[in-house]
């Protein structure tokens, strides 16, 4: 059986483009700001999990262990994770297992990724692909977005007018958000008019390149109980994984993501969820590019299928919305350090706790979910959160 | 602390050599024929294009080749119109998914042979569920790079 495992500290810093810091100094800053905020010290910690997506960015192989000394990981156990850009949710979903499992009490759960040390994200992006069949064409993450995003428009009658209002939410939404780098007041017609790199993806609908960390301190009951009296606790975990051949899958329609309703189905059963789009208060889903925002409110059934474009038109999930959807920015807003995107968790937790400043929606939050995506468009991590 | 940060610059080169795999081998080497080839699994008799050497839906091995036609529809496509870096084209260019008649799985290729001068030429050319039929290069190297592009024949 399960122990009940909670989330009791969170740490933050701004998402920038060409930090200044190294990656151990990053990770130093999260973990010293979790354990600040979990009023706890790096001794309590019994072990680390790390996370981060590409090696290739920053350029050091198994980056993992430069984390090591700034997460307080020396001469504790530490276990990096990798699936890709789903790491953001699966890095802390080991984190889960580690408690959960009853093999650790306290558990620091860092993301980290610096992107900007390369000349060109796209570029790593591209060896990410096979060798033989589609790096030689010259694949990458936008374009092969782009292939998406128009099965995804076709196949549910959508529009890039409906997917630049993601756009528009997020970056406004991020205005309010400190540690946000993509801060923009912005209209429909400025994403429309942004310059098509892979129609029907615009540059507005895509997330910058960007270094950052993020650090979330996982507890067992017994501890959460002494550490706060509301303490939050993770009450789902799903992950799914598709063929990494992508366009030979059992459904060969690129617009619906299968593996991110199997990763959803699972967070929800494990939670005890029905009907998601009631009984959730509040989302941070991954949003690298504006259409992907769209799929995954439907994979994590906040809308019906194909409903995402009324979602945002009907301002379900603005800020003032019945569920309010990256009211932190989103990777859109906040920025899109793969592994970091971790803080979609994090915000989720902020948002439960009362303390997402500025972000903070008007309605209540008990019940949150987060997910994040990765790999040949093949993965997906899903989590909820919430109180007793 | 002081907020200044040297930066010290490198480069990485790594040079590789990847076993290509008996399927693919045998694949592109019908390639330098003009001719695509699948392999067929025998349990669900999917034709798998590019060819695999075993089926994951099934879990056996793909044990027979068949060939498939050079013409297919587009499932998916893209107007690429950014220089990203180490692209293998200047853009205006299109990338698309390919299912070739007879075939299973979509092959990752390009359209074109036409002038993409806006965006309204293109569509008029390409749409989803539109005819395409593969374009050779006169020197074939056995390789995904042979077919120059699929021409649009609707």
């Amino acid at each position: 059986m399960a122990r009940k495992v909670a989330i009791v500290g969170v740490g933050m810093q701004k998402f920038e483009f060409c930090k200044v810091e190294t990656i151990e100094e990053m990770v130093f800053d999260v973990a010293r700001n979790a354990l600040e905020d979990a009023r706890l010290s790096k001794d309590d910690i019994d072990a680390v999990v790390t996370g981060s997506a590409v090696d290739a960015f920053c350029g050091i192989v198994n980056s993992d262990k430069v984390a090591t000394d700034g997460a307080g990981g020396f001469l504790k156990p530490t276990m990096r994770n990798s699936t890709s850009g789903s790491s953001a949710v699966s890095t802390p979903i080991l984190g889960y297992n580690h408690v959960a499992s009853g093999m650790y009490d306290i558990v620091m759960v860092i993301c980290y990724e610096k992107m900007s040390e390369n000349a060109s994200a796209q570029a790593v992006f591209n060896t990410v692909y096979d060798e033989a069949y589609v790096r030689p064409i010259g694949l990458n993450v936008p374009i092969q977005c782009g292939l998406e995003a128009r099965a995804y428009l076709h196949r549910y009658g959508l529009t890039e007018r409906q997917m630049a209002k993601v756009s528009v939410k997020n970056r406004g939404n991020a205005i309010s958000n400190p540690y946000a780098q993509l801060p923009m007041k912005l209209t429909v017609d400025d994403v429309m008019a942004s310059p098509y790199l892979s129609w029907p993806v615009k540059l507005l609908d895509t997330s910058p390149v960007t270094d950052g960390a993020r650090a979330v301190i996982l507890a067992s009951e017994d501890v959460a109980r002494e550490l706060t009296d509301s303490p939050v606790w993770i009450r789902g975990t799903g992950r799914g994984a598709d063929s990494v051949w992508f366009m030979g899958r059992a459904n060969p329609d690129l617009g619906r993501l299968d593996y991110a309703y199997l990763a959803a189905r699972q967070a929800y059963e494990m939670a005890g969820i029905k009907d998601p789009a009631v009984e959730i208060d509040y989302a941070e889903v991954y949003d690298p590019f504006t259409f992907k925002e769209m799929q995954h409110c439907e994979a994590l059934g906040l809308c019906p299928e194909g409903g995402a474009g009324r979602m945002i038109d009907e301002g379900v999930s603005w800020k003032d919305g019945a569920l309010p959807v990256n009211a932190s920015g989103g990777l859109q807003g906040e920025g899109n350090p793969i592994g970091a995107g971790m803080s979609r968790l994090n915000w989720c937790y902020l948002q439960i706790q009362g303390k997402a400043g500025d972000c903070q929606v008007s309605k209540d939050v008990n019940t949150a979910v987060c997910n994040a995506w990765g790999g040949m468009y093949q993965y997906n991590a899903v989590m909820v959160i919430g109180r007793d | 602390m002081a907020e200044e940060s040297r930066i010290l610059t490198g480069y990485v080169s790594l040079p590789y050599k990847w076993a290509m795999g008996p399927a693919t081998t045998r694949f592109y080497e019908e390639f330098r024929k003009k001719r695509i080839m699948g392999s067929r699994c025998g349990k669900c008799n999917r034709i798998l294009v590019p060819a695999r050497s075993f089926c994951s839906d099934c879990f056996v091995e793909t044990d027979e080749w068949v060939e498939v036609s050079q013409e297919g529809s587009i499932r998916t496509w893209v107007l690429i119109n950014f220089a990203y870096e180490g692209q293998p084209k200047e853009p205006p260019y299109i990338l698309a998914i390919l299912d070739l008649d007879g075939a299973d799985v979509g092959l990752p290729h390009f359209v074109g042979g036409f002038e993409m001068k806006d965006l309204e030429t293109v569509e008029e050319k390409v749409r989803i569920g539109g005819r395409v039929k593969a374009v050779w290069k006169e020197n074939r190297e056995g390789y995904i790079l042979d077919i120059d592009y699929f021409e649009p024949i609707d």
